[in-house]
């Protein structure tokens, strides 16, 4: 069984981690099929890690889930950590083939942060009662 | 062709795999990262069905043209807690979601779909009148 993350960006405040924020902001745009999908997909990773039929690495450290629904193809870019970890930072729902590169810079900063140490604590709003981060 | 402005990026693309190496429980410590299980996913999963179910009722308060403050005198609650209702709290009791449907001049209609083609969906309607219909198996999808 792969352990899975998700993260905050090291330099920019959000209420939520990233990947939430993506997965909300989908939903809000009525394309709850997608976000079914991209559940499905982390399920999948949790379940046979690297060699989950969703997995396509795209260089180096970059790798995404990706399949197709709907609305597009839905993607998840992540990077491995150590033993059997899986860090999802960003998703996306999109037409075109080329990833977004906002997207995968945010998960390169996120690695990098996560590599070198040296990301800050970012100060979080407090939980509130029954939602999610 | 270098398909992505930043530099990094294309420097990065086709080389081979590398894993990410390091002490996690600093980037843990550090708020960086977030361990999601099950249980955390299942909250994340919770919080946008209930955001879902918001959005519908925003669209039919604004659909029968009412403030929060009417609406919230047609359900006999505080303007805050409909406030609190149409953000989306994962805390929101199915009971609720019905009385605000109902407050707001709608009938509700459930629609079990099933994932297996051969059986037939079946559907209720929970009306703001007293008599609630039974279970109903529908012949078309």
């Amino acid at each position: 069984m792969a352990r899975v993350f998700v993260a905050f960006h090291p330099r920019r405040k959000t209420e939520r981690p990233l990947l939430y924020e993506d997965l909300i902001a989908m939903n809000q745009a009525g394309q709850n099929a997608s976000v079914s999908k991209i559940i499905e997909m982390i399920d999948d990773l949790r379940a046979h890690g690297r060699n989950s039929r969703y997995v396509k690495h795209l260089g180096d450290i970059l790798y995404e889930l990706k399949a197709r629904t709907a609305h597009g193809g839905a993607r998840v870019y992540f990077f491995r950590l150590n033993q059997d970890g899986y860090v999802l930072v960003r998703a996306e729902i999109k037409q075109e083939d080329l990833a977004t590169e906002a997207l995968l810079i945010d998960t390169l900063d996120v690695a990098e942060a996560v590599e070198k140490g040296t990301a800050r604590l970012v100060p979080r709003p407090r939980r509130q009662g029954g939602k999610t981060r | 062709m270098k398909p992505y402005k930043d530099p990094r990026l294309n420097k990065l693309m086709g080389k081979p795999e590398r894993v990410v190496q390091t002490d996690e429980s600093v980037a843990l410590d550090q708020g960086l990262l977030v361990k999601f299980g099950r249980r955390e996913q299942s909250r994340l999963e919770q919080d946008l069905a209930a955001r879902t179910l918001a959005q519908l009722l925003v669209k039919a308060r604004t659909q029968s043209g009412l403030t929060v403050r009417k609406a919230a005198t047609l359900l006999g609650r505080h303007p805050s807690r409909v406030g609190a209702i149409e953000q989306g709290s994962s805390a929101l009791a199915f009971r609720t979601f019905v009385a605000y449907a109902h407050s707001l001049g709608y009938d509700i209609e459930i629609k079990l779909i099933p994932t297996d083609p051969s059986r037939t969906p079946l559907t209720a309607v929970l009306s703001s009148e007293p008599s609630a219909t039974e279970p109903t198996p529908q012949t078309a999808r």
